[in-house]
């Protein structure tokens, strides 16, 4: 009786929804070569010169004039696309219109050259999800862990000590490349993980998470998938200031400006500054059991971003600065560490890009029981790399090409400093060289003369060379349909795809600890690279509906199997550090994620689930085997919104040696928890003004063990946009 | 960006990293000081009252295991972990017999660690013993015999629960038999220390054999033995 009521409420409001657009003009608009959704496109009536533009699901909708001419026609533009026109009589309402690219020919966007030239667009196809800057701000976290709760396959581990690390389908952090606006960030550290501290979440204007392992222009070591973290830029005058005020006596402050100097120039900076007292020790030993107390723990964190970018009808040159300071202190420990990037970028309109940078990292870290005598080390990282990348545009055969060089350094000092002067005991002066050369081909066609149904053809291949005399060759293929239909999108993928990663400076330098050969895993007294293959397949089913009690419905579902050989396992024995190089492991799962969009106007409404089977979990150790999320979000067109969360992992496990060598089993139990999230935006005097607050993981159902990716904090914040 | 001229800024990049210095941008180093494996985790372990260094204590530093010499010192070499690199305590234990054990968290530094370590005296200690016959003794069938000792325990004389003399008697052409004999409380003399003594007989013609090993024990079990030494019975009383 209930169910029927309900199916009749149900009618009876889409009868009303339905009867309340008759005399309206509705439709979405969308970029045929991406698929995206066209945010302000240009929507007009040629005679009756009335129209709108598209928000940013690509929608649109405006009155009918009462008055229409026969001959009237409906124009959509919209930068960099060719306009689309049809005679308005024979336009249907709620229809689905896909613009084609031209050329670019543009001086004001930055954006047009960064998209054309974005080598994760022309990547080998696997699943990839983005988070653009609207779901980044909602979400109002500063922990970038929060953001990725949503996101299937993607999780993240560490603390402000040690760093934010990403793992993508049950990877090591040091498998994720991360690309910090097209520069990679990995390097900041000595085991090759990127650290996502370096740029607040408040700075970051679009998330790209390419999962899989076979990325032959920017994946070169990469078994894990590729992120890719975009800031905040624009062509406008922007200011924004923010405070945020939080559990564990967290405060936060930053701020925003961005300022076009002329038509050729803009000018970028984004400051931030935090502190607060974890409370608990970041002991790595505990990262997953109970953590010890102490309240004595400062730790503070300053983050700079500068930048300037010229745009010329010629292309784009872009200088880029970030810094990162942590200083965390407690009795007897102290760590300083800094991280400067710095970056030129250009690119041109002849599809040509180079990126030069150089990535310097201190860490710095005092010991001492009395004061007088204190134990330093010091650590210095510096990295160079120079890359290169040329499009070469042949009508339906397109061929991608990139060419890496990496300058890698690494300098690290220990000592005593006591009442009897400053004695050295250990020094470490190392450094290496790699270059790559990595090319993608493509063959684009269509279903004779179907154009709704295409195809695309991926061939890849990547040759990395070290200085120490490695020769790789890494081939990958891809293949990839598309059929649309009215309303409908299918799209289907399939690569496959070699990688290989090189033992970083450290693991080199201590070569001299191996411990364990085996005859196919390693040769004489050497460590080898490490290698993956991995397949993967999926499809993605999307349905566009013009209505407004519901926009789209967005399907994704994904198998995948990834191998990776000789990793290396460093571990304690006896009074020794030795290195295995024996490891293999292959992680063979899947994931699925739907999406619902506008529904009833204000919900959108995502789920995903990920199923993760990891061979050897001496070295992946505490990989949840099943992932599960659903988000409700409630947006108001009046500056109101609010969201909810919730999140589960399934039970993981980890194998360890024990003094005797023989292994044993560790066991996370399952662990669930729900974010709870709401803002307000309002206008006065020129301003904008958003409040926001949250409740991120409201159960505590996890405590510490995920430091505080998973602890329950309070927040809320107070912002100002001019 | 032809207006740019890309190509001959990539040239003198080019030259900028070759005239910097050749080797290090197109060569490696991965040679490395021998990396610091182990700390040295040392000291010394003594008698919390005597301050003599107390010999085969047993010393566990995480999971290795040290003993100490003669004079009460140790040695261990112990590889930190991470956590300890980050000042966590760790947790040294140090064992000796008739001491109490002791648990310490001690922060270790990547070079040496010298701890000094008091142990406390758990067991009785036996001062002196002495053992006589009772001359005035009148029966011609046996023989009287008194043994004394003087016990001292660090946690109160009244603690000391039980003091043990195990004698031997051997009658001529035969074996040596043996019998405990339990001494009693006399008093305590001091707030640490107690006389004790117990009178016995054996019959004549069996003799008591002047060497006999005492043990005396507490109420938390330990306890502390002597073994008396002597050529004949002709002590005198020590109270």
């Amino acid at each position: 009786m209930r169910f029927r009521v309900c199916i009749q409420t149900g009618l009876l409001l889409l009868f009303f929804a339905l009867g309340t657009l008759s005399a309206q003009i509705t439709g979405l608009v969308f970029s045929k070569d991406g698929h995206n959704a066209i945010a302000g496109a240009n929507v007009y009536l040629a005679i009756a010169k009335t129209g709108t533009t598209t928000d940013a699901d690509g929608f649109f909708k405006f009155e009918k004039p009462g008055k229409l001419s026969p001959g009237d026609s409906l124009i959509i533009s919209y930068l960099g696309y060719k306009e689309y026109r049809i005679l308005f009589s024979r336009y249907k309402s709620g229809s689905v219109i896909y613009l084609e690219p031209t050329r670019y020919r543009l001086k004001e966007s930055i954006n047009v050259f960064a998209d054309k030239l974005n080598l994760s667009n022309q990547e080998i196809p696997h699943q990839k999800n983005e988070l653009n800057m609207e779901e980044i701000r909602r979400t109002g976290s500063s922990e970038i862990g929060d953001i990725f709760k949503k996101t299937a396959s993607v999780r993240l581990e560490g603390n402000d000590l040690q760093g934010r690390h990403i793992q993508i389908r049950g990877s090591d952090a040091s498998e994720v490349n991360v690309y910090l606006d097209g520069i990679l960030l990995n390097d900041l550290s000595s085991d090759h993980s990127a650290d996502l501290t370096m740029v607040p979440t408040e700075n970051l204007s679009k998330l790209e998470i390419l999962k899989g392992a076979s990325y032959p222009l920017i994946g070169q070591g990469a078994f894990g998938g590729v992120l890719n973290l975009y800031t905040r830029h624009s062509v406008n005058n922007e200011i924004m200031l923010k405070a945020k005020r939080g559990d564990f006596d967290s405060r936060q402050y930053n701020g925003y400006v961005n300022l076009p100097i002329n038509k050729h120039f803009i000018l970028n900076y984004f400051g931030n500054y935090s502190i607060m007292h974890p409370q608990i020790e970041y002991y790595p030993g505990e990262a997953h059991s109970a953590k010890s107390k102490n309240a004595r723990i400062r730790s503070s964190r300053i983050n700079h971003s500068l930048s300037l970018d010229y745009l010329s009808a010629y292309g784009q040159a872009a200088g880029r600065f970030f810094n990162y300071q942590l200083q965390y202190e407690k009795p007897g420990w102290s760590n300083d560490k800094s991280s400067n990037l710095y970056g030129i970028l250009l690119r041109g309109k002849n599809n040509f890009s180079l990126t030069l940078n150089r990535i310097d990292s201190r860490d710095l870290i005092s010991r001492w029981v009395i004061k007088s005598t204190r134990y330093q080390t010091d650590y210095q990282s510096h990295r160079i790399n120079l890359k290169l990348s040329q499009q070469i545009d042949l009508g339906v055969n397109k061929f991608f090409l990139v060419g890496d060089y990496y300058h890698y350094e690494l300098e690290s000092i220990s000592k005593v400093k006591d009442l009897a002067g400053i004695r050295p005991y250990y020094s470490a002066s190392l450094y290496d060289n790699r270059a790559g050369l990595g090319s993608i081909y493509t063959y684009e066609d269509h279903y004779k003369d179907n154009k709704d149904l295409n195809w695309k053809i991926f061939l890849g291949l990547r040759g990395d060379f070290t200085a120490k005399g490695d020769r790789d060759l890494s081939n990958a293929w891809g293949l990839q349909a598309n059929w649309r239909k009215n309303n409908r999108l299918l799209s289907a993928y399939f690569s496959y795809g070699k990688n290989v990663k090189y033992p970083t400076l450290y693991e080199r330098a201590y070569v001299h600890d191996l411990f364990r050969i085996s005859g196919k895993d390693t040769v004489g007294q050497e460590l080898i690279p490490e290698y993956n293959n991995s397949y993967e397949t999926g499809a993605g089913l999307t349905f566009q509906f013009a209505g407004e009690t519901l926009r789209s419905i967005e399907f994704n579902l994904s198998l995948f199997s990834s191998s990776t050989y000789n990793r290396i396992l460093r571990r304690p024995m006896g009074d020794y550090m030795v290195q295995d190089q024996v490891g293999r492991n292959t992680t063979n799962g899947w994931e699925t994620s739907v999406k619902v969009n506008n529904l009833f106007r204000y919900f959108t409404v995502s789920s995903a689930y990920t199923k993760l089977d990891i061979s050897n979990h001496l070295l992946y150790d505490y990989r949840p085997e099943e992932r599960f999320n659903i988000q409700t979000d409630f947006v108001l067109p009046f500056g109101f919104y609010m969201s909810g969360i919730f999140f589960y992992d399934g039970k993981s496990f980890a194998w360890y040696l024990n003094t005797d060598d023989a292994l044993e089993t560790r066991r996370l139990d399952p662990s669930y928890d729900v974010d709870i999230y709401a803002g307000f935006e309002t206008k006065g005097f020129g301003l904008t003004y958003k409040l926001q607050g949250g409740v991120y993981n409201l159960l505590d159902s996890n405590g510490y063990d995920y430091y505080y990716l998973r602890k329950r904090m309070y927040m809320i914040s107070f912002a100002v946009n001019y | 960006m032809s207006d740019i001229k890309l190509y001959p800024l990539i040239y003198l990049l080019t030259i900028f990293f070759i005239a910097c210095d050749t080797e290090r941008f197109t060569g490696f180093q991965h040679t490395a000081d021998k990396l610091l494996q182990t700390t040295i985790v040392q000291g010394d372990v003594k008698n919390t009252f005597t301050h003599e260094g107390i010999a085969a204590a047993l010393v566990q530093v995480g999971s290795m295991q040290g003993i100490t010499d003669d004079s009460g010192i140790f040695k261990i070499n112990y590889l930190m972990n991470p956590d300890e690199q980050q000042n966590k305590p760790l947790t040294i234990s140090i064992s000796a017999q008739k001491f109490y054990a002791k648990t310490e968290q001690k922060v270790i530094l990547p070079l040496e660690n010298y701890f000094h370590f008091l142990l406390e005296r758990a067991a009785p200690i036996i001062d002196t013993t002495v053992v006589f016959k009772v001359d005035n003794f009148t029966q011609d069938t046996v023989q009287k015999y008194t043994c004394q000792a003087i016990v001292r325990d660090y946690q109160g004389a009244s603690t000391i629960s039980s003091v043990v003399a195990l004698m031997q008697f051997k009658a001529p052409g035969s074996k040596p038999f043996k019998r405990s004999i339990y001494l009693e409380r006399v008093r305590n003399t001091s707030v640490l220390s107690s006389y004790w003594q117990a009178e016995f007989t054996e019959k004549t013609g069996l003799d008591l054999i002047p060497r006999f090993w005492i043990v005396a024990t507490d109420n938390e079990q330990f306890s502390d033995s002597l073994f008396y030494y002597n050529t004949d019975i002709t002590d005198l009383p020590i109270f």
